[in-house]
């Protein structure tokens, strides 16, 4: 039996910025792995993203049809409307944060769930999964080129909306030992899929990287010779091995 | 959009029009930078207003100010107007809910329209902020009018306006036409052949072409836009006038 390992979790906020201000969030358990972009114009997307990555790897139900993903975005969205009733209710709230909060807040995300050797990925917008088999790239989900990578990704919303989640948001592997699998939020996923175009491999780079030193040395080089455009990123690296 | 102020035949007179749009437009605009209980100082915004006179429009707090940042028109509304509305309540019925309405502007009722004085003192201004700000994005006025002008031709001065610049590029002139007829609206037309009379055509021909970032804005809202497309909109009811505006002011990437 194999099992997925964490060989990296952590975040960056944009060069500019505090971590306070970081929109990137990801969480993890033995078996749910998740990545979420919170989108700058709305308010409060961190928040959102946090529930949306946390609930994933917490909730009970399976994460594997667009059924079960569904009702975990309601249980995510029932649990963002408590916490915005908590702040609306506030009296002395500015007129415009009022305002804001009331259009929802919206977030990328990719999110893989484990099941024995089985595994699902759900992704929404340009965070993505990249899966690494024997020194050769397996998947790139849900972008697979540059030219996907625009300013206006897909979104999940904190409000009720009526469109279903659709199969094409899914996809299904099965996990070999070894197999590395990279999560992570737009800008550098931009570079992989970049990288990864140009004939190199960019995963190399991504494995050398075991500390938040490590990976602000290797986004600031980055950022500096204008291959990765300047955003917050979040990077989980898991590695298969044996349970 | 649920708009409290109802939109055209609703009877309102013109000059309520006109503010309720520069209200929204200074709502659209602080609601865009806003961020958290804070507001990013992307804008600096002056409000000139024209008819017996021409001068600083804003009210209450900010009164008499040229060029404010975008903040402090968040925080010094001249008043807030609470509304209720029913909204949906997600179980299929209604709430209803109270909303805050921030007002900085009153209409008000004057003869005349000394639109070259006006777009004079506009330019005047910018070319001031211009030049202590010679790295900024360049500025945009954006004239919103609801009839013709009675001192003169403003095309020469429109033009003036493109020759100001800083180092990002020329200043921009867009042209708001404000009508509540049922009119179909015309907005961001590339040439002079769909507009239905003079007044367009001058106006028309006083406007800034599109920057390109804009024209791609306004074809991911779904306008047909060209090469020549310009900052123009005719006819436009208060729903097409914030549509105008909002999408000409996305010029930093943030939507």
């Amino acid at each position: 039996m194999s099992r997925a390992a964490v060989r990296f979790a952590g975040r960056l906020a944009k060069l500019g910025n505090t971590l306070d201000e970081c929109e990137d969030a990801f969480s993890s358990s033995s078996s749910r792995f998740a990545v979420s972009d919170g989108a700058t114009e709305s308010s409060y997307s961190s928040v959102w993203a946090e529930i949306l990555t946390r609930t994933f790897c917490t909730v009970e139900d399976g994460l594997d049809t667009p059924e079960t993903i569904g009702a975990w975005l309601e249980a995510s969205r029932q649990e963002w409307r408590v916490w915005e009733a908590s702040v609306a209710a506030r009296e002395n709230l500015p007129w415009f944060t009022r305002d804001k909060l009331r259009s929802g807040a919206f977030a990328t995300f990719a999110g893989i769930s484990f099941r024995d050797s089985q595994w699902v990925v759900f992704a929404l917008g340009d965070t993505c999964v990249f899966v690494v088999r024997e020194d050769a790239l397996v998947h790139s989900f849900p972008l697979s080129s540059g030219a996907e990578f625009g300013t206006s990704p897909a979104l999940l919303s904190s409000r009720d909306d009526d469109l279903p989640i659709e199969e094409s948001s899914l996809l299904a592997g099965s996990a070999s030992r070894g197999d590395r699998i990279y999560l992570t939020t737009d800008a550098l996923a931009h570079w992989f899929v970049d990288d990864f175009e140009a004939g190199r491999k960019p995963w190399d780079a991504l494995d050398g990287i075991s500390s938040i030193e490590d990976l602000e040395i290797f986004v600031s080089e980055e950022r500096a010779g204008l291959r990765m455009r300047n955003d917050d990123v979040a990077l989980l690296s898991l590695e298969i091995v044996d349970d | 959009m649920g708009d409290p102020f109802a939109g055209p035949g609703s009877g309102r007179s013109k000059a309520q029009e006109l503010a309720d749009v520069i209200n929204r437009l200074l709502q659209t605009l602080v609601t865009r930078c806003a961020k958290g209980e804070e507001v990013r100082d992307y804008f600096e915004i002056g409000v000139l207003g024209y008819g017996h006179t021409v001068g600083n429009a804003l009210q209450g707090p900010l009164a008499g100010r040229d060029f404010v940042p975008i903040s402090q028109i968040a925080f010094n509304p001249a008043r807030l107007e609470s509304r209720a509305k029913k909204v949906p309540d997600g179980a299929g019925g209604l709430v209803e809910q109270t909303f805050q309405f921030p007002v900085w502007l009153d209409p008000v009722h004057n003869g005349g329209t000394p639109m070259c004085e006006a777009i004079r003192r506009a330019k005047a201004a910018i070319e001031a902020w211009a030049s202590a700000h010679m790295n900024s994005y360049p500025p945009t006025i954006i004239h919103v009018t609801d009839g013709e002008s009675t001192d003169g031709d403003p095309s020469g001065l429109a033009r003036e306006i493109g020759l100001i610049a800083t180092s990002d590029g020329p200043a921009c002139l867009y042209n708001l036409h404000i009508s509540s007829t049922s009119a179909t609206p015309i907005t961001f037309p590339s040439s002079e052949a769909e507009l239905p009379d003079q007044f367009a055509r001058l106006l028309f021909g006083m406007s800034a072409p599109l920057p390109e970032k804009i024209r791609r804005e306004a074809a991911s809202e779904g306008y047909s836009v060209g090469d020549g497309s310009r900052g123009f909109a005719f006819n436009a009811d208060l729903v097409e006038a914030i549509r105008f505006i909002d999408i000409g002011t996305r010029v930093s990437g943030l939507r």
